[in-house]
């Protein structure tokens, strides 16, 4: 099975675990009903002394604004319960005590029970069990007013059965919580699927960024669910969680778009990246010396995060748009999805559009990781492709190398053949004044003794020249000979400059050759008449066009459009080493069959410049 | 009347000079003729179109000048017919790569004059045109005169090797597309190309450079059109099929 399509049907795997548990949590809130059980009561309305000032009746849920810094608030409530009924308090981190009756029940956030780099308690919701006494009671809490925050915020007060009291945080918060803990999972497993990836040599980091910021989000919704508080009751550790979460979630994401859109304009990015590094850093120096909490930098935060989105949705359009990156199309739903859900985020913290925070980051979240599993899936793809494409173009090349190197040996003996040619043409002068010299001395037997010499000595008649270029023109020549052997009509046309770098010469010999020797085996494997073998070719702006057409039998194997080796596995290393040479020279080729003629058209770009 | 052959006759040697004239006038052809004892003077006056046929002397002022002049001519002009006159038959290569017609020998002989003669009548009387309505007039140009096409302020220039003719309002670019052959390409709302007189395509700015260097652009989405069309147009240009 390919790792492609294990990423697959992992993704797929992961959706329809989504899908399930949603589907669970939903059918999940409509239990068994009993009236009894079902019941609980709300406190809206208690009595509020606040320390060394006003009091008064006061309705919850209640926000107090403007007192000083540990300032104490009693609220106190009277309730009628039967026995073993279960108290529902919260506290936006201020330190809490409840008294019931005068006796004390609880008392939470007091100096040493929470990590000492915080300056106030973290946010908490506890679940007390009432005193097996039933009939009237006096409830007493005291909030000491937080020092990091401006506000006191007082919550609905609840009493009522366990069941009831924790079904009713299920039916509020059973959704987010149930979400949160599956994007955990996305994120665990696509990080461990990432890291299996990355040890097996292909050093692919999107599903690890891409998992961690499943993972991150999931956290920051599970710190934020009141859920959480009752059924995992560390409320220091879920404050931590969300903390880190919302400072940490901007840099897998921008890794992500980094790696998987790979922008041609990288710069704003990098620069978000650095402006959360740097944000990172401090807000954690503040946290962790104690200067300042956390939650008096969130609206930065707010800021930094629709930042980064703004920067994110700007590259995507810059490289879509100037660019036209193939990436940034696929990355386009999943982006509109996160940005949309985000700012009505951000609008909910502000707002309450949602009963619980993190909703609607969370569903945005989880659509965006579904459809960037799938970019990931296929960035994946892409680059499996690409290095398979890579390894086999490397292999061409290799061949290809060792190909031209024999053949400039070759070529390079066919020209010094022909300059041997040339030289005893030349001597041939010298020869006939020896035998005019004979002549005039009239010595015959002399006479007859040199030219029996010269006949074994003398190489065949002399070929007339194809071009202009002593190399191209050695090459061609050779080949015209081997093909005249082989019965083909031969004509040809070339039109080669004699004055040429001697890499570019060595070059078109290479093409030449190539292309002649094709067609010279071509005709030669042929049983037919009509053999033929046309060498056309054309300069013009420095461009040399060169087309040779032959006649051929049989059938050419051909795939993908490319035509294979008639002598050997793969493709024709000659017509790849021709089309490589080609494209070195600014120019391409381009083989076509028609009819029973193979036609070969290169063209090369003789000067340099031009694109 | 025909209009008369436009010939220039590029000579050093008095004598020949005399010989060749003497042949043209011979051939009773109409002819106008120009004759220049150098080639740097032939050039200067030199402009594409301007000449139906050149006598041109291989070696002039025993150097080689010929061949030279002869390439430069026909990179500005792949329509006018070359004739070497000469004393060797060194140069025939040469002569096929600038598609020189005729390779007299000197002395020169009245009939083969008169063949290059008429080949260049021929060729002129036959070349393909294209008729366009210029200043209220239809006028035939020669398609191969014709370098580019452009919209440019809702009329339509046709860009020739001899300059810039603008056609009359009425006519679009839509409605001579239809008339041209295929070495013609459509490369951009506002161009056509004669594929013929491309020095290069540079994929970069998304262009083709024209033999006299104006640039001819290219829409993004027929770049890989223009180039598979301008490499056809090169291939069959040097197999000798015309498009």
């Amino acid at each position: 099975m390919t790792k492609r399509r294990a990423g697959i049907v992992l993704l797929s795997v992961l959706l329809l675990l989504a899908l399930f548990c949603l589907i669970g949590a939903y059918a999940a809130s409509f239990p068994v009903e009993t009236e009894d059980e079902s019941s609980y009561l709300y406190i809206h309305q208690v009595d509020c002394e606040i320390d060394g000032g006003a009091s008064g009746r006061l309705a919850l849920p209640a926000r107090l604004g403007g007192l000083p810094k540990r300032t104490a608030v009693t609220l106190t409530a009277r309730i009628n319960e039967p026995p073993g009924r279960y108290l529902l308090v919260g506290t936006v981190s201020a330190p809490m005590e409840v008294f019931m009756n005068g006796n004390p029940l609880l008392s939470y956030g007091q100096e040493g029970s929470y990590p000492a780099f915080f300056n106030d308690p973290p946010i908490a919701l506890i679940l007390l069990s009432l005193p097996p006494s039933s009939g009237d009671m006096t409830l007493t809490i005291r909030y000491l007013t937080p020092g990091q925050r401006a506000a006191l915020d007082i919550p609905v007060i609840r009493v009522g059965t366990e069941r009831a009291l924790v079904r009713y945080q299920l039916q509020q918060d059973g959704f987010l919580f149930i979400f949160s803990l599956v994007l955990i999972c996305i994120g665990l497993i696509m990080t461990v699927f990432a890291l299996i990836i990355i040890c097996k040599k292909h050093p692919d980091l999107s599903f690890l960024w891409l998992g961690l910021f499943a993972f991150l989000a999931g956290t920051w919704g599970f710190g934020e669910c009141d859920l959480s508080f009752l059924l995992f009751p560390y409320p220091a550790l879920l404050h931590v969680m969300v903390f880190l979460s919302i400072l940490l979630i901007p840099i897998p994401f921008l890794h992500f778009g980094l790696l998987v859109l790979d922008p041609r304009e990288p710069r704003p990015m990098r620069l978000a990246l650095w402006i959360n590094y740097l944000s990172l850093a401090v807000a954690l120096w503040l946290q962790l010396t104690g200067c300042m909490d956390f939650i008096r930098f969130l609206t930065y935060f707010q800021f930094v995060l629709i930042m980064n989105l703004a920067v994110f949705l700007f590259s995507l359009l810059l490289e879509r748009l100037k660019y036209d990156n193939p990436a940034a199309r696929r990355f386009g739903p999943g982006i509109v999805i996160l940005s949309v859900f985000t700012i009505l985020e951000i609008l909910n913290y502000d707002l309450r559009l949602a009963g619980s925070f993190t909703f609607f980051f969370q569903l945005g979240v989880l659509g965006f990781v579904f459809s960037l599993g799938i970019v990931g899936g296929y960035y994946v793809r892409d680059s499996l492709r690409t290095a398979q494409e890579n390894e086999r173009l490397e292999y061409q090349i290799r061949a290809m190398n060792l190909q031209q190197a024999l053949q400039r040996q070759q070529f390079q003996k066919i020209a010094e053949n022909e300059a041997q040619v040339e030289a005893q043409r030349h001597d041939l002068r010298h020869h006939l004044a020896v035998l005019w010299e004979l002549y005039e001395q009239d010595d015959r037997g002399k006479l007859r003794n040199y030219l029996e010499a010269l006949n074994h000595r003398l190489p065949a008649g002399g070929r007339p020249r194809l071009c202009e270029n002593y190399a191209v023109n050695a090459v061609a020549t050779h080949y015209a000979g081997l093909a005249k052997q082989a019965g083909a009509e031969v004509a040809v046309n070339l039109s080669v400059p004699a004055d040429l770098p001697p890499e570019l010469e060595s070059d078109l010999c290479i093409i030449i050759g190539n292309l002649m020797e094709n067609a010279v085996e071509a005709c030669a494997r042929m049983t037919g008449e009509e053999r033929f073998i046309h060498v056309n070719s054309r300069l013009q702006y420095g461009v040399l066009t060169i087309a040779v057409d032959n006649r051929f039998e049989g059938d050419l194997r051909r795939q993908d459009g490319v035509f294979l080796s008639s002598k050997r596995e793969g493709e024709g290393i000659g017509l790849s080493s021709v089309s490589a040479v080609a494209k070195k020279h600014g120019g391409n080729a381009e083989f076509e069959v028609r009819d029973t003629v193979f036609r070969a058209s290169v063209y090369v770009r003789l000067e340099p410049g031009g694109s | 009347m025909e209009t008369p052959i436009q010939i220039a006759v590029c000579e050093d040697v008095p004598g020949d000079v005399e010989r060749l004239l003497h042949c043209i006038d011979e051939s009773g052809l109409p002819v106008a003729c120009r004759v220049f004892t150098d080639c740097a003077a032939l050039l200067a006056d030199f402009a594409p179109g301007k000449y139906d046929l050149i006598f041109l002397d291989i070696y002039m002022n025993d150097v080689q000048q010929g061949v030279n002049a002869a390439a430069s001519i026909r990179e500005l002009d792949a329509l006018v017919t070359l004739a070497f006159t000469t004393v060797s038959q060194e140069h025939a290569l040469e002569s096929y790569r600038l598609k020189v017609f005729a390779y007299l020998e000197k002395p020169v002989q009245a009939r083969d004059v008169r063949e290059v003669l008429e080949h260049a009548g021929d060729r002129r009387r036959n070349v393909p045109t294209v008729q366009l309505l210029i200043q209220g007039k239809y006028q035939d140009i020669p398609l191969q005169s014709i370098l580019y096409f452009e919209c440019k302020n809702h009329a339509v220039f046709v860009n020739t090797l001899t300059g810039v003719l603008r056609t009359s309002q009425t006519v679009k670019l839509g409605d001579i597309e239809p008339l041209l052959p295929d070495c013609f390409f459509r490369c951009h709302n506002s161009y056509i190309a004669n594929l013929r007189y491309v020095k290069e395509l540079d994929r970069e700015l998304k262009l083709f450079r024209m033999q006299n260097d104006d640039p001819v652009y290219i829409r993004r989405q027929s770049l890989g059109r223009a180039l598979r069309a301008y490499e056809q147009q090169l291939f069959a240009l040097a197999r000798g099929e015309d498009m």
